[in-house]
């Protein structure tokens, strides 16, 4: 039968064959066809909704809202307004997140600079101690 | 109004008390208010600020300078005061 098993879509993408079962388990791939013995078959197609699902998670996505995009994905030219907003509201998340990284990372490196510049002892250490 | 001169310093920081101590002189011929923080106390003002080391010194809100300082330095900050507009 065509297509490929588990563990060779497992292999394929990264995902593991938990995940790949989790994510048929709650909807985000549509039930994936089974060979005469009961084991899944995945097609191009499931393997594109994967490649998409990973993509999303890499921006942050979480699985709900893969789950939204997914159905928005299947009629993109009517649901734009709402991916659009979807995206949006992302962005905002992702553009905060990266403010307060950027806000850690500078606090990081003055406290390094600190521990470098001071002649005895760290004064980081020194005012966790007291 | 009088300029404000804040300095930023921290513990066993070794430039941080004679930069305090070299403003401290000049503040007595010019019209200065100055304010001194430990950085660790006020982190993230000075993270805000842009300090990334001590002695730190902001003016008018303003950071003007970081890292240790000559005399020569900070008597041409403290006179040239390019952050009055």
């Amino acid at each position: 039968m065509a297509g490929l098993s588990i563990g060779e879509t497992a292999q394929r993408t990264g995902l593991s064959a938990d995940t790949l079962r989790y994510y048929e388990k709650i909807g985000l791939l549509p039930r994936v066809a089974r060979d005469p013995g009961g084991r899944r078959r995945y097609d191009e197609r499931d393997l594109s909704r994967l490649r998409f699902i990973q993509r999303a998670q890499r921006c942050n996505f979480s699985l709900k809202e893969i789950g939204q995009l997914l159905k928005l994905r299947s009629a993109a030219d009517a649901s734009r307004p709402q991916v659009q907003r979807l995206t949006e509201r992302k962005l905002a998340e992702v553009k905060a997140q990266m403010a307060d990284l950027d806000h850690l990372q500078r606090e990081l490196e003055l406290l390094l600079n600190l521990c470098h510049g001071s002649e005895e002892g760290c004064p980081i250490i020194e005012g966790l101690e007291s | 109004m009088s300029d404000l001169i804040e300095i930023y310093s921290a513990s066993h920081c070794p430039h941080c008390s004679a930069a305090t101590e070299r403003i401290r002189d000049w503040l007595a011929d010019v019209d200065f208010e100055l304010q001194r923080h430990n950085v660790l106390d006020d982190i993230d003002r000075a993270v805000v600020l842009g300090i990334r080391q001590t002695p730190a010194l902001v003016i008018n809100g303003r950071l003007v300078h970081q890292g240790p300082i000559t005399e020569k330095h900070l008597q041409r900050l403290l006179t040239q005061q390019p952050w009055r507009d």
